[in-house]
């Protein structure tokens, strides 16, 4: 009678144990798993963190470029109008009537065209705008002004289902495509200028090509302030999570290819 | 006579204390809740099956016991079909369940694996049965054979089941997670039992009464199971989440 005693208490100790054992590990396991969901939802938190710090950081950046271009703009176009209109006005020769008229009207002209450059200046400052319309709708504005100054022959196609990301993003997006504009209306002397903007499933795609003088890379690489307009292009395509290729070969013009995820 | 098989129905409950009445019952809320929220989901059809097999297990081995209508190795005979293709259900719920709720096609393949090779056991020891000179002892032991390996096979489930959990993203809490739930509780049953299957026939010999508190311990651990089970058939989600 004694060893089948003593077998049950043997099973009632590994059995107990056994048990034990179980709970101990399925504690474990809820131990580990949670220490390892806190240190997630820390990487995540620390990866908002830095995407809004990049986001604010390039957003203070544009802001001023913007200024720095806002404070050429005034100097070089508007400044030149109005001081023009003023010496016309200063030398206005009362004696001769033709003449007088032909001063009032060249100073029309200037007042006009400081007018007209004042509010293409606003317009494209306008961040509200984005937040109002969106990027496409700004976009087309833009495009249209841009043909207004009949520098080139320009044009625009959007295809795919329209995503409308938020503002801010749009904004970098549209100051990104707005800085390579410019580029090509100071430096490419093109004659046709394509922006394709494509919706895809996950990703906005952005197509800008001109068919301009072009450039080499090395060339630009050594003047810092060229290469420092495409490098902001590039940084602020990655603040998105976006990438940006830029195509060029001296007189065979430039391609600029952007992708942004949604 | 009906008092007399009441009687006897009472009697036949109160060797296994009760508990066999409480998982019939636990089986039965099981099937109806599965039956209501089975969401067109095949893992929550094949649970659906098993709580039926449940069902009938012990809806059909209670009364041949007690009705006496069987003795002797005819009786173990019925028993044995009865609970072999309960097993048979069991297994090939979890089995359903795994193949959905593993990631690695590694594990999906040693699942599929423990299922056939456990098929193809209980085939063999079905078509044993039907041998007269298979004897009642030997009927038993393999019985319980039979059941260490569909647990063994269930706990490696389980087992690579909580090795996924630490290769995945983790930005669900684990305890909202009925696959979690499920698998926990399937371990800690399938891991209990294996011991207790191993020696249960030497048990039987010695301690008749000792046999029947573990066996009552195993129900209670089933109706544990079932309950967690019915947890997680209630959640909206897919179980296998």
């Amino acid at each position: 009678m004694q060893r089948p005693h003593y077998d049950i208490i043997l099973f009632l100790v590994v059995s107990t144990f056994l048990i034990l054992l179980m709970a101990g590990f399925i504690v474990t396991i809820l131990y580990l798993y949670r220490k390892k969901q806190l240190l997630y939802f820390r990487t995540i938190e620390e990866l908002r963190l830095d995407y809004e710090k990049s986001l604010l950081h390039t957003q203070l950046e544009i802001q001023e470029q913007t200024l720095q271009h806002v404070s050429r703009e005034i100097h070089d176009n508007i400044s030149l109008s109005l001081t023009l209109a003023k010496l016309n006005l200063n030398t206005f020769d009362w004696s001769c009537l033709s003449r007088a008229r032909n001063q009032i009207n060249c100073s029309l002209e200037q007042v006009s065209k400081a007018i007209t450059d004042l509010n293409y200046l606003s317009k494209g400052l306008n961040s509200e705008l984005i937040a109002n319309q969106g990027l496409i709708e700004v976009l087309k504005s833009e495009v249209e002004r841009i043909k207004e100054l009949k520098l080139f022959e320009m044009n625009c196609t959007i295809t795919g289902t329209a995503v409308f990301m938020d503002s801010q993003k749009e904004l970098v997006v549209f100051r990104i495509i707005q800085e390579a504009f410019n580029n090509i209306i100071k430096h490419a002397k093109a004659t046709i200028v394509m922006l394709s903007l494509h919706y895809d499933m996950t990703e906005l795609k952005i197509l800008i090509t001109d068919n301009g003088k072009g450039f080499s890379k090395e060339v630009i690489g050594e003047n810092k302030k060229s290469s420092a307009g495409l490098n902001n292009m590039n940084k602020r395509a990655k603040v998105l999570n976006g990438n940006t290729i830029i195509q060029s070969k001296p007189e065979s013009g430039t391609s600029i290819y952007i992708t942004i995820p949604y | 006579m009906n008092v007399e098989l009441i009687h006897r129905l009472i009697k036949y409950w109160q060797r296994s204390f009760f508990t066999e009445p409480i998982l019939l019952s636990a089986f039965i809320v099981c099937f109806i809740t599965a039956a209501v929220c089975h969401h067109n989901q095949k893992e929550r059809f094949f649970f659906l099956l098993y709580f039926f097999a449940g069902i009938l297990l012990l809806g059909v081995n209670s009364p041949l016991v007690f009705t006496r209508i069987y003795r002797g190795r005819n009786l173990a005979v019925h028993l044995e079909i009865a609970n072999t293709l309960f097993e048979v259900a069991e297994f090939a719920a979890f089995y359903i369940f795994f193949s959905q709720a593993l990631r690695y096609k590694v594990f999906r393949q040693i699942s599929k694996i423990f299922f056939i090779t456990f098929c193809v056991i209980s085939l063999l020891f079905l078509i044993a049965l039907l041998f007269p000179d298979y004897s009642k002892d030997n009927i038993n032991k393999h019985s319980l054979f039979v059941n260490v390996i569909e647990f063994f096979f269930l706990a490696i489930m389980c087992l690579t089941y909580f090795y996924e959990l630490f290769t995945h993203t983790p930005n669900v809490s684990l305890l909202r997670r009925p696959s979690f739930l499920i698998t926990a509780s399937a371990f800690f049953y399938s891991v209990s039992l294996i011991p207790f299957f191993m020696i249960a026939n030497d048990v039987f010999k010695n301690d008749s009464t000792f046999y029947r508190i573990l066996f009552a311990c195993h129900f209670l651990l089933l109706t544990l199971v079932l309950l967690t089970l019915l947890n997680a058939l209630l959640c909206k989600d897919r179980i296998t989440i």
